[in-house]
């Protein structure tokens, strides 16, 4: 993975440094890589029913009821993780050491919103399990997108250590 | 008149006193530290139990979580919605 390093800032701080400008690209990216519009099954994913057609009417009333809050909730941790990203400096040096600095109590909703962005672009892109275990050579936007997904992957289970107290 | 009304309500209630059980699906994608973090948050299990819950999950597919009345459940299955986990909600 790439040479990106997390650590500890402070009490209240996570820094994440060592981002060269295409990784700091892509992690300006999350939030419109979150986003399903436009693909159904990314929708789907992101908003799946709770009896799986068992009970059609309570899938139904589940859409109509609860759904309106899970966008709401998912809208909210992309706020918040854009308020960070735009305070992220767009070229620091000549050698591009891109540093990212997040609130502590921010960090659950950055959790949530890669982990989001992960789901959506494998629906997106119809990713499959076999081609997440192995990194595609070609240069094509869907082997962008399996890397993508990797990328997110790691920050996501660097920022889960961090919550557990750097375990 | 008001037996007929009565007899539904009395199924409802028994269909809500019935054990749900709150069921999480594997999704390849999620990680596993993922689905760890967010059973002990939903839940309040301990790491040993959220973990074996989560290898479950991994390894046969599904695990059941949590069982109880409906009511609850469905809370359950809100809150692993929320957290983008797979899970349905299911009569034993």
């Amino acid at each position: 993975m790439p040479a990106v390093e997390i650590s500890r800032l402070d009490e209240a701080t996570v820094e994440v440094w060592g981002l060269n400008p295409f990784l700091a690209d892509l992690l300006k990216q999350i939030v419109s890589a979150a986003d399903p519009s436009g693909c159904d099954a990314a929708e789907a994913r992101l908003y799946s029913t709770p009896t799986a057609g068992a009970e059609p009417e309570f899938d139904v009333e589940w859409e109509e009821l609860i759904q309106p809050d899970l966008e709401e909730y998912f809208a909210s941790s992309l706020d918040i993780v854009q308020t960070d990203l735009v305070k992220m400096p767009s070229h620091e040096s000549a050698l591009s050491d891109y540093r990212l600095r997040i609130p502590m109590d921010h960090l659950e909703s950055w959790i949530h919103a890669l982990n989001q962005a992960r789901l959506a672009l494998v629906a997106r892109y119809d990713i499959s399990e076999k081609e997440m275990s192995n990194l595609p050579l070609q240069g094509d936007l869907r082997a962008l997108s399996v890397f993508q997904v990797h990328f997110y992957g790691f920050i996501q289970e660097c920022f889960l250590r961090e919550m557990d107290g750097g375990e | 008149m008001a037996e007929t009304t009565a007899e539904p309500e009395i199924k409802q209630d028994q269909e809500f006193a019935t054990a749900w059980n709150v069921v999480v699906h594997n999704d390849p994608v999620n990680l596993m530290s993922y689905v760890t973090m967010v059973f002990r948050k939903v839940f309040g299990y301990s790491r040993e139990k959220a973990e074996r819950h989560m290898m479950e999950v991994h390894q046969l597919g599904r695990s059941i979580v949590w069982s109880g009345m409906r009511e609850p459940a469905e809370n359950y299955v809100q809150q692993l919605h929320l957290c983008l986990l797979l899970a349905t909600l299911e009569k034993p």
